[in-house]
């Protein structure tokens, strides 16, 4: 029983080290991630092979680096990946960073006159804000882009005698959008 | 004499004063009124009795908070307060569905919870409003309608629909950025990893492993201040720095290591009580009992042919002590 004892102890000590050990090492992966993301808000990419046992921030953070340099696919394709993990504020940035890539692609194709293509970004992006809203409701910048892609692309119901209030009908019975700019002040 | 006729067919014949029936009129308006009167305290009595009865429903209140002031993608909380009476339960099939309940305004979350002491149902119903207006605009929850059932009724109570005034945000007139594109709020840059759990885990660890290593060094005799963890270890480096040829000392050594954890003079007649308050030593007891022996035979005894497997004896038994000393055994 004493021998029994004496070899727990040595073992504690041992697994003590270990545990150590291994935190040092976590630390040092997070100090490297965290260099990684520096990188990134310099406008300087890292190689995509780094990103494979990264932490989700780390693809979040390449995102909004490859949507500044317009590479709007392949942000969509990193956010993708991560829209669903890491806590609700992770969860809820990604939504609304995801949200951005489609306004501002939505915002390219008004510019460009498709309105046609601007319409499903718009309505995507509106959906991926509204998430953000969901899992935030205080997230203010959610809220002023979301605002603005709905003064981009309004939401008008049905035109029914039979109902009184239209700001009640149902989303499913939305039978028009119309794109455009509000221009001003009447 | 005045006869009074009646006026059914009835051929009673009322006399004045006395009836044909043996009443006079007198006791026959008393009885009357006395009957008006009796109807009448039934008719209170259970009209009196339908209001005392409690309503199925005796108390229902909507806690809303302030109606002005939201913006979009505010969250609005509302709180149903209901109190009823025991034999009446509630539908919860008649709250509202969580989810969109029309084009702007999500249900996202519907709780029902009964008061333990005061026996109240509490439902809280938690919207988000997904409206951008141009100006400050009136909107309104949707009422409901609850549903109770009491023996086999059904009891409703209708929860009014709410009026609030939902603010835009943002300007109405276009705004651009400096490059010259519609101005939005910037992508979320997420926040630097935190490495302080991952500090304290190391904090943790060596903490432990630093008291674990200070109980293995007290054990194995590090400290001075605790001479008892050292005394075979003294024995065994003094017993390593002789010879077979200084068996008497080295016996003596072992003695004294003896002599000391004991805190007194230990003979063989005495291990009995030695094992007692020693009981780690008793795996060494056949060893130990040589050791005696032994030195008997050659402290008193006079015995001098000790052969060199008695020095490696004692050595092992100096060894044995040590490793029970530090816990190893």
């Amino acid at each position: 029983m004493r021998a029994l004892k004496h070899r727990m102890i040595w073992g504690l000590l041992l697994t003590c080290l270990l545990a150590a050990c291994m935190q040092l090492w976590q630390i040092q992966r997070i100090h490297r991630e965290n260099q990684w993301m520096i990188e990134l808000a310099k406008g300087h990419d890292i190689g995509i092979e780094q990103l494979a046992n990264a932490a989700p921030q780390i693809r979040l953070a390449r995102a909004v680096y490859l949507r500044q340099k317009q590479r709007y696919n392949e942000a969509l394709d990193t956010l993708s990946v991560i829209v669903g993990q890491g806590d609700s504020t992770l969860q809820a940035q990604s939504r609304y960073n995801l949200g951005n890539v489609y306004l501002n692609q939505a915002m390219t194709e008004v510019d460009a006159g498709r309105i046609n293509q601007a319409m499903p970004l718009l309505t995507l992006a509106k959906q991926a804000y509204r998430q953000a809203l969901a899992l935030d409701s205080g997230y203010w910048d959610a809220k002023y882009n979301l605002e603005l892609a709905m003064r981009l692309l309004p939401e008008f119901d049905r035109i029914s005698q039979t109902e009184a209030d239209d700001d009640a009908a149902k989303p499913s019975q939305l039978w028009t959008t119309l794109p455009g700019f509000p221009r001003g002040l009447p | 004499m005045k006869r009074w006729i009646p006026l059914n067919s009835h051929h009673h014949e009322f006399v004045e004063g006395r009836s044909t029936l043996g009443f006079d009129k007198c006791s026959l308006k008393g009885a009357i009124i006395i009957w008006v009167v009796m109807l009448c305290l039934s008719c209170g009595l259970l009209s009196g009795c339908s209001a005392l009865l409690p309503s199925p429903i005796s108390r229902f209140e909507l806690q809303t908070p302030r109606p002005f002031g939201y913006v979009i993608g505010d969250e609005i909380q509302h709180r149903l307060v209901i109190e009823t009476r025991q034999d009446v339960t509630f539908n919860p099939d008649s709250l509202p569905k969580q989810g969109a309940l029309n084009r702007w305004l999500n249900l996202n979350q519907v709780s029902v919870a009964t008061d333990t002491d005061s026996g109240e149902l509490v439902v809280d119903l938690k919207y988000q409003a997904f409206y951008a207006p141009n100006e400050v605009k009136m909107l309104s929850v949707p009422g409901f309608t609850l549903r109770f059932n009491q023996s086999g009724k059904t009891i409703e109570q209708a929860v009014p629909e709410w009026h609030f005034t939902l603010s835009p945000i943002k300007e109405l007139a276009v705004r651009k950025d400096e490059d010259g594109l519609n101005y939005m709020r910037p992508d979320a840059v997420p926040q630097p990893l935190s490495d302080s759990q991952q500090w304290l885990a190391v904090y943790a660890s060596l903490s432990l492993g630093l008291m674990t290593s200070v109980y293995l060094a007290y054990l194995y005799g590090f400290f001075p201040v605790w001479p008892k963890q050292r005394i075979f270890k003294r024995a065994l480096r003094e017993l390593s720095s002789k010879s077979q040829a200084d068996m008497p000392r080295g016996l003596a050594v072992v003695h004294h290591a003896f002599n000391v954890l004991n805190d007194q003079p230990l003979f063989k007649h005495r291990l009995a009580g030695f094992y007692q308050t020693h009981a780690e030593y008793q795996s060494a007891a056949e060893q130990i009992d040589w050791f005696f022996n032994f030195s008997n035979a050659v402290l008193f005894a006079g015995k001098q042919d000790f052969a060199a497997d008695d020095w490696q004896k004692l050595q092992d038994l100096c060894r044995v002590c040590r490793d029970i000393e530090c816990g190893k055994r």
